[in-house]
């Protein structure tokens, strides 16, 4: 027979104690949507700062970084940087005509765009999350609402707000999975339900009829859209009467330091 | 208490500069290292807060970090105390 010795039975006992108190707290937050709240709000409050602080230190050690980096390699990517701008600046003078036509039509169809944004800077992103899950430093007092759309560079839609606290956003990516987007192919000129897969991919199924390309562009619906991505991956079957079209966010999340917040 | 200090300053460096898997894998080994690694399962329930969604149906979002390390916390203690029994 196996000997319990008092100090062992109080270890115990606070064992279980601890495992009690875990346990009816993990339970209520996972029934009562109130508990759940205040748990999370007081931990994102006190938690959120940390974060800030952790994103200046990445932010100083990838300068510190850039220091010492080999120049032959840096020199290569100077050379490429400089082609990629050349490149850039000639769509830019075609977009501009194209957006000075665009602006034209909507005046013209009294439709005029007037987007204002709430900048947010991102304070955790996958793969520090688990989901794909964004968390920015605006809340509620700088006029953060739920639903809003989160825009990157202007044009990019990453996701929307899911959740508000008073100077913390947390937003729910377009690759969220199970994430329904709609969309439209704009070479196909076909609109459809994009499905988010997590790990930043989006999956759309059209009919096999309808002819995309690798590289064509998808938007989302809307009179003004934002850009989703590009067809990445086409799965088409002879058999299947749809095709299945992966595609990836075109932005780099690991780069993306702000974004705005669609008022 | 220093090398569980240590595993906790590093559990939180990980937490925040490091990919969440890295996280969760070093929270189950200091949970099986040291005795009642609460430290464990109270950043699961950081970590949920953080990324959970109130729509996740399974345990409002805190099931999947904060219920699976009070599992593992609990079942090791379990085995450890049966294997110390043996």
């Amino acid at each position: 027979m196996t000997k319990i010795y008092p100090q062992n039975r109080d270890k115990r006992k606070k064992r279980k104690t601890w495992i009690l108190i875990f346990a009816i707290f993990a339970l209520l937050g996972a029934t009562n949507g109130n508990v759940r709240n205040f748990t999370v709000k007081a931990i994102i409050n006190v938690t959120s700062p940390v974060f800030k602080f952790s994103r200046f230190v990445a932010e100083k050690k990838d300068s510190i970084v850039f220091l010492f980096r080999n120049k032959q390699s840096m020199g290569e990517e100077l050379n490429y940087l400089r082609e990629i701008n050349i490149e850039l600046e000639n769509e830019i003078i075609l977009l501009e005509s194209t957006k000075k036509e665009n602006e034209e039509l909507k005046i013209l169809l009294s439709r005029p765009e007037k987007k204002s944004y709430i900048l947010g800077s991102i304070i955790s992103r996958p793969p520090q999350s688990p989901y794909d899950m964004i968390v920015i430093d605006a809340g509620s007092d700088a006029g953060v609402k739920n639903g809003m759309r989160a825009v990157a560079y202007g044009s990019v839609l990453i996701g929307h707000v899911v959740e508000v606290f008073t100077n913390t956003s947390k937003i729910k990516l377009v690759s969220y999975p199970g994430e329904e987007t709609n969309l439209i192919m704009e070479n196909g000129k076909i609109s459809a339900i994009g499905l988010g897969l997590g790990g930043g991919n989006i999956e759309v199924k059209i009919p096999s009829s309808v002819k995309i390309n690798s590289g064509d562009k998808i938007n989302t619906e809307g009179t003004s859209h934002y850009l989703l991505g590009t067809a990445d991956k086409i799965e088409a079957d002879a058999l299947n009467p749809f095709q299945k079209i992966i595609f990836r966010m075109p932005v780099n999340l690991n780069e993306l330091q702000k974004i705005g917040l669609e008022k | 208490m220093k090398k569980r200090i240590l595993a906790d300053m590093l559990l939180v460096c990980l937490f925040l500069f490091a990919p969440w898997y890295f996280t969760a894998t070093a929270a189950i080994i200091f949970i099986l290292l040291f005795e009642n690694y609460w430290e464990g399962a109270a950043l699961a329930l950081i970590v949920d807060s953080f990324y959970s969604l109130p729509e996740i149906s399974l345990w409002r979002g805190f099931g999947f970090l904060t219920l699976s390390s009070l599992i593992i916390l609990y079942v090791s203690s379990f085995a450890k105390r049966k294997i110390k029994v043996l």
